[in-house]
């Protein structure tokens, strides 16, 4: 169909590249990914400087320092067992970063590794792997993640591995997807011809096209692990005590949301600027990489 | 159009196949004797051998997997879900008794979603680049980049702790479902919004709508009635999705609001290795989830003439 | 009937983040009421900018400077209301690609009633009825209804009372072009815009539209506004021309003395890249240099590809000065408006200053290049000249034919392709299998080459990837050099070697990650070529394309349409192959490009003794470089014979068909006549039938002029007529009649002339309801 009809229009498209470009141009993708680089840079920095730096030892209960308000001393306060919020945060950053790069790494692997077999094997790979992405797709993602790290006993490991089970398949569909699209395209067909073999198509044509759409949803997937290991551990499933962690140390603040809302404020901030982060990240590099974006339901699902 | 219907019948069977067995399989995830480990958990004191063999013996734990889990499918597939193990009720009324709730919470969150999003969307795009659609864009932002259970408490701590406005935590009453309903919607309609503004966006830019500017059509009705028509069949798409996966975020909010429901349901049964229990909400919630999916499908007919031709999509 | 249009210094400009580009550099014309205008120029020029201003749809452009009177009024500061009332009213636009300018969701019907309902009542639109009205799948109002099917009827979609409640994916472009035509009509407009109306379609197409324009303003005495890139196009329909450059109007004047006698350099330059104002196989002339790209800039636009320039020029802004009446050209120079035609040719060195020569081939595409090239080949120039053509080049006389053994053999090459992807078919079997290719035997010879032409859809394309090894036939052999070869896994490296493709857009098969280069490299890396060989060879190639060697580390965003099609070709030179498969080379260059591309093909196969299977939809250029011609129709092929022959007396009368429907920008007369015949071509129009279901006997015979009985129920055989061959029942008498008619005066086209041809024709098969026009078209008018 499509075919048909750019193989008659010549390249009077003087017009709608101007359009496109000026579109592109209109989105500020620079700051976009500046200001999420920004954020994420400073993020990473509290977390490995912040622990050096605090006088305060994140687990160590000090109860006559109970429920502190901000002070000098203790710029977010303390908790309810006397332990200051600001330290337990910089560790908590510690968690989540690690956290979400982990699992988002094995996402990644498995993913792609996954979707080159689909589009490059034959036909029955193709058709049991992408059924097998299917059946991953069909589970609402928080659920199954829940599920998998309740079974296997509540921790931070098994949080990343009921994490990383979760999330492979939106890589797989993007990878697979591309290559599909890219191997029709003629400069591939030209390889064809001068006889390349499989595996330098791969290499040579392939690759390099999916690294930008697989680093997109890698980036803002980062966010989405953040916000669903945060959700885990609230719900007691992540790390356990006395582990500082944003989810827990929410779920800890809570009884106390009256008398010193810092408690829940604090982490709830701290979870919200690493997404924002990573998903202005995601969103800055998708429109540089890739003006036709992902389709925004593949990176909804956790 | 009955090929289609086959086709879709067939795929739709190999995937709830593939969940029901990963579903049953999850009990053999748990380390060690499963049995000695549901026991230990539950009494928290190691059982004795006897007890575990009348364990796996009540519940059928002795036979080979594929055994288990086939009497499992086939009564599942009648509507039986088993018996919880604490409680000693069928799984099925339990999660009966729950759904209305979830389900309840599911509507009210998808109507808020879609009541601020769209508009959000639309008014957006129409204005791109203007301070309005930097506002909602940075709305949006920070809406997908919220932790609901953290937006719950806030609402929490605005409204019913300073204000009193509304009922802390609960369900039933009209009141009780509003903050559970906003901290839901919001997230999901930020999402939205982000794609009716995407898909609004490129619509603009689409010839026909140029068309029907040069035709002397009101700027209005250009966009109400030629743009947000075609790209409303993204945006279904994602509301249907987010309709069918409402239980990732009931989960949580009902936690937060301690509401009952099949998310707090699950998490309890989750914790007390309820095995039954965790089988059958997912699997009812991942049933639900597939068939909102082909729904979907179906209303795309009805929104985009081309796709009847087109039929199956990848 | 509303007053002039006049458009009066228009300058606009578009705004990025990091620079102004400025489309339209105060260009001036206007359009006399019912006047038909048409504005030519290459892509980027402005026309479509210009042509979209006009109705006030330039966003995100901004006129910036400059008036757009119509009927007195000024547009450029006319409010929303005034804006609304004229574009339902008086002026109307068509796009340039009706695949996407109809709204997908809403029903031919819906779309043309809401045009009527706006131009009825342009300030009232009340917007819920507006939306419940496209929310309902019919259309309703039943004296809505009936206009609506007279415009359809109108605009010469068949049975509209069975379409009108259609969607726009239902129909095929030309019907969809009609459409939008029947959108602007509903409006009774005084001017209708139309921005390049044509060139989305297939020719068969274009001439059934144009036509139908030039009724139009016949019937109504609408004025028009035609945009095209192609000349042609232009003439076959305008009494007067506009020649946009980089914005600005170059010239202006009367069709005819425009064509004829062109002032400007730009517009000889134009006039002269037409493959079909030069002779066959001799070299085209082109433009040096590389179209701006609106930067502003002082002085001539044109300048810097001018060989009349003079410091002048480059200075200060020429004046547009009068040449005749009603006639103006935007130059300074006497001695460039006086050069003929031909003097605008590859600028002669010494009009180049060192400087520029220093610069070389980077962002220039055609000029220095193609130089470099001729310099390079053997040979001079003159050789190449029409009169030397026929004694030594391989004309279509028995040359080549006979000269050696062929090196490419198809032989009952059949091939379809699944209709079906889903698993479910694949599992059952049921899938149905479209033809595209049907039983062709065809071969090529060394050093000669062999066009390939049909409408899209055609199974052309699929036809060249067969050769190339692409697909592999289901049926039948494809032979290299006496040996049956497979697919590219099943051929032997020197097999690979001796064929290569060069495809239609050089930016998709460029891989956008590698540079020029390392893209070349590749066959050579496979061949297991080492690395200081290869890196010789990769300078060898780019030398013989006529790039520089510094286009090597470019990518391939970097350069130019035409650079990168050269790269494109010097990629498939790499490994000497002895076959190129050209698959549109050039559809998607502008005209001056494309002359460059085809001297260059021209000049490498007689260095490298090529043969070239040429694919393309255009009659003109294949006519101008191909040996023989091969029609192909619903994947068969219908007619296989001698270009220049078959060109001018086909044996087929769906050759003859193409041939008819080629616009050729006669003189005034000419187009008098042809508004005046009525539906001449429209007849053929119809799109072809579809290949999972193709007509019985003969699969032209629904759109045939000449179709008897028979030819519902007969296939006919592929038979010899003449030194050609022809799949036509009725080929000895066709052709002897084409004889005759080419003997007849000019005026060969009128159909009146055509053997068994019949006003009510039979119309055996229903089920092509499609291309079935209503041959009586003019008399329900």
């Amino acid at each position: 169909m499509s075919k048909s009809t750019t193989e008659l229009v010549p390249s009077n498209v003087g017009l709608g590249g101007l359009y496109r470009r000026y579109r592109r141009f209109a989105l500020h993708t620079n700051t976009a990914i500046r200001l999420g680089g920004g954020v994420i840079g400073l993020l990473v920095l509290v977390a490995l400087v912040g622990p050096v730096v605090s006088p305060y030892d994140p687990t160590t209960q000090v109860l006559e320092m109970r429920l502190r308000g901000p002070s000098l001393a203790h710029p977010l306060g303390t908790d309810a067992l006397g332990r200051d919020v600001a330290t337990r945060l910089a560790y908590g950053a510690r968690v989540s970063l690690a956290l979400a790069l982990a699992a988002t790494l094995v996402r990644l692997v498995l993913g792609t590794t996954v979707g080159l077999l689909a589009a490059t094997g034959g036909r029955l790979v193709d058709i049991l792997l992408m059924r097998l992405v299917d059946i991953q797709l069909a589970f609402p993602g928080l659920v199954l993640a829940l599920v998998i790290a309740g079974v296997l006993g509540p921790s931070l490991r098994n949080v990343v591995i009921a994490l990383s089970i979760v999330g492979w398949a939106s890589y797989a569909r993007v990878v697979r997807g591309t290559v599909l699209s890219v191997k029709e395209r003629p400069f591939v067909q030209s390889a064809m011809l001068y006889g390349t073999p499989w595996h330098r198509l791969v290499k040579r044509h392939l690759l390099p096209h999916i690294v930008n759409p697989v680093l997109v949803l890698a980036t803002l997937n980062l966010g989405t692990i953040v916000l669903a290991a945060a959700g885990l551990s609230y719900l007691g499933l992540g790390a356990q005590p006395p582990t500082a962690e944003w989810g827990s140390m929410i779920a800890d603040g809570r009884n106390y949301m009256r008398s010193a809302p810092w408690l829940i404020t604090a982490p709830g901030v701290a979870i919200m600027a690493t997404v924002i982060g990573f998903n202005l990240l995601g969103d800055g590099l998708r429109d540089r990489f890739d003006p036709d974006h992902l389709d925004d339901r593949q990176r909804r699902r956790t | 159009m009955l090929r289609s219907l086959l086709a879709r019948l067939g795929s739709l069977s190999v995937v709830m196949a593939g969940v029901s067995l990963i579903t049953y399989g999850f009990v053999f995830l748990t380390p060690g004797d499963p049995a000695h480990t549901i026991l230990r958990e539950q009494r928290q004191s190691s059982p004795s051998a006897a007890e575990v063999a009348a364990f796996r013996a009540e519940h059928g734990l002795d036979d080979p997997f594929l055994v288990q889990y086939g009497s499992w499918l086939t009564d599942a597939v009648q509507g039986d879900l088993g018996t919880s193990y604490l409680q000693s009720e069928p799984v099925t009324s339990l999660v009966l008794a729950q759904l209305p709730n979830t389900l309840e919470l599911a509507l009210a969150a998808t109507a808020v979603s879609v009541l601020l999003a769209v508009p959000m969307g639309v008014v957006s795009a129409v204005h791109r680049g203007t301070w309005i659609d930097r506002t909602s864009q940075i709305a949006a932002l920070v809406g997908v980049s919220m932790p609901n259970f953290w937006l719950g408490y806030l609402l929490i701590l605005v409204c019913s702790l300073w204000l009193g406005l509304t009922p802390v935590s609960g369900a039933g009453t009209l009141g009780q479902l509003v903050l559970p309903a906003l901290t839901l919607g919001t997230g999901m309609a930020a999402i939205v919004t982000r794609l009716v503004r995407a898909s609004m966006l490129e619509v603009l830019d689409a010839d026909y709508v140029d068309t029907a500017r040069s035709k002397g059509v009101r700027e209005r009705l250009v966009v109400y009635k030629h743009a947000l028509r075609n790209a409303l069949v993204p945006v279904v798409t994602i509301v249907g999705l987010q309709f069918g996966t409402v239980i990732n975020g009931a989960v949580v909010v009902e936690a937060v609001f301690q509401r009952p429901g099949l998310g707090t349901l699950l998490v309890d049964a989750v914790f007390a290795r309820d095995y039954p229990i965790v089988q059958g909400v997912v699997l009812l919630t991942t049933f639900a989830f597939v068939v909102t999916n082909q729904l979907v499908d179906l209303a795309y007919v009805a929104l985009d003439p081309r796709i009847e031709r087109r039929g199956e999509r990848p | 009937m509303g007053g002039p249009l006049e458009i009066d210094d228009l300058h606009v400009r578009f705004r990025t983040q990091s620079d102004t580009v400025h489309a339209v550099n105060g260009a001036s014309f206007e359009i006399a009421p019912g006047e038909i205008v048409g504005l030519v120029g290459e892509s980027g020029c402005g026309k479509s900018v210009t042509a979209r201003s006009i109705v006030r749809l330039e966003s995100p452009g901004e006129i910036v400077d400059g008036h757009i009177r119509y009927d007195g009024r000024d547009l450029t500061t006319a409010d929303d209301r005034t804006l609304r009332r004229l574009r339902g009213q008086e002026l109307a636009m068509v796009f340039q690609d009706p695949s996407t300018t109809l709204n997908p969701v809403y029903p031919i019907g819906e779309q043309i009633a809401e045009a009527l309902r706006v131009h009825r009542e342009p300030d009232a639109q009340p917007f819920f009825k507006e939306l419940a009205r496209g929310a309902s799948a019919r259309l309703r109002s039943t004296s809505v209804r009936s206009t609506v099917l007279e415009l359809m009827e109108t605009v010469g979609i068949p049975q509209p009372d069975r379409r009108v409640d259609d969607y726009p994916h239902q129909f095929s472009g030309g019907m969809r072009q009609r459409a939008m035509l029947a959108i602007a009509l509903a409006r009774r407009p005084s001017v209708l815009i139309a921005d390049e109306p044509t060139t989305a379609l297939d020719t068969t197409t274009q001439a059934a539209i144009l036509e139908r324009l030039a009724e139009l303003n016949d019937e109504r005495g609408m004025g028009m506004l035609v945009i095209s890139h192609d000349f042609d196009v232009v003439s076959a329909l305008c009494e007067r021309i506009v020649v946009m450059y980089d914005g600005v109007v170059v010239e202006r004047g009367p069709t005819d003395e425009l064509r004829s006698n062109p002032a400007h350099p730009y517009t000889k330059a134009l006039l002269g890249c037409l493959p079909r104002r030069t002779e066959p196989r001799s070299r085209l002339p082109t433009v040096a240099g590389t179209p701006p790209d609106g930067a502003a800039s002082s002085g001539c636009a044109f300048a810097d590809r001018c060989p009349f320039a003079t410091t002048d020029c480059r200075t200060s802004t020429p004046p547009t000065v009068a040449v005749g009446s009603d006639r103006t050209v935007r130059c300074d120079v006497p001695a460039a408006r006086d050069a003929p035609v031909e003097a605008v040719r590859t600028p002669r060195p010494d009009t180049r200053s060192d400087a520029q020569r220093d610069a070389p081939s980077l962002a220039v595409d055609g000029g220095t290049d193609t130089a470099a090239a001729a310099t390079a080949a053997p040979g001079d120039d003159s050789g190449r000249d029409p009169g030397d053509n026929s004694g030594s080049g391989p004309g279509p006389g028995p040359g080549p034919e006979h000269a050696a053994e062929p090196i490419v053999e198809l032989e009952g090459v059949t091939k379809s392709f699944r209709q079906s992807d889903a698993l479910l078919d694949r599992l059952l079997g049921t899938d149905d299998r479209v033809p595209a290719v049907t039983g062709v035997s065809l071969d090529l010879r060394p050093g000669e080459t062999v066009g390939l032409v049909g409408e899209s859809g055609c199974g052309k394309s699929t036809l060249a990837h067969l050769v190339a090894g692409l697909e592999t036939p289901d049926d039948g052999t494809v032979s290299l050099r006496g040996q049956r070869v497979g697919g590219v896994d099943a051929r032997t490296s020197s097999q690979l070697a001796e064929i290569d493709i060069v495809f239609q857009h050089p930016g998709a098969s460029l891989n956008p990650k590698r540079t020029v280069a390392q893209s070349i490299a590749e066959p050579l890396l496979e061949a297991g070529w080492a690395e200081p060989r290869r890196d010789d060879r990769i300078a060898t190639v780019l030398s013989l394309v006529g790039l520089s060697s510094a286009v090597a580390d470019r990518y391939p965003r970097q350069l130019s349409g035409g650079q990168r099609q050269r790269v494109a070709i010097a990629r498939a030179l790499a490994l000497e192959p002895s076959v190129l498969v050209l698959d549109e080379p050039t559809a998607a260059l502008d005209v001056s490009t494309q002359a460059t591309v085809l001297n260059l093909l021209a000049d490498l196969q007689d260095e490298l003794e090529l043969a070239y299977l040429f694919v393309s939809h255009d009659l003109d250029v294949v006519r101008h470089i191909a040996d023989r011609v091969a029609v192909m129709y619903c994947g068969e092929l219908v007619e296989v014979g001698p270009a220049r022959s078959t060109l001018s007396n086909p044996a087929h009368p769906y050759t003859q068909t193409l041939l008819d429907a080629i616009p050729d920008g006669r003189t005034g007369a000419d187009r008098e006549s042809r508004s005046a015949t009525g539906s001449g071509s429209d007849a053929l129009a119809g799109a072809p039938p579809s290949p999972a279901a193709p007509p019985a006997g003969c699969a032209f015979h629904p759109r045939c002029p000449a179709a008897t009985e028979e030819c519902s129920r007969t296939e006919p055989t592929f038979e010899a007529v003449g030194d050609a061959r022809s799949r036509c029942l009725y080929a000895p008498e066709w052709r002897d009649d084409a004889d005759r008619r080419e003997t007849d005066a000019d005026d060969s086209r009128a159909s009146e002339d055509r053997p068994g041809i019949s006003e009510g024709a039979p119309v055996p098969d229903v089920e092509a309801a499609e291309s079935i026009e209503t041959t009586d078209e003019t008399d329900t008018q």
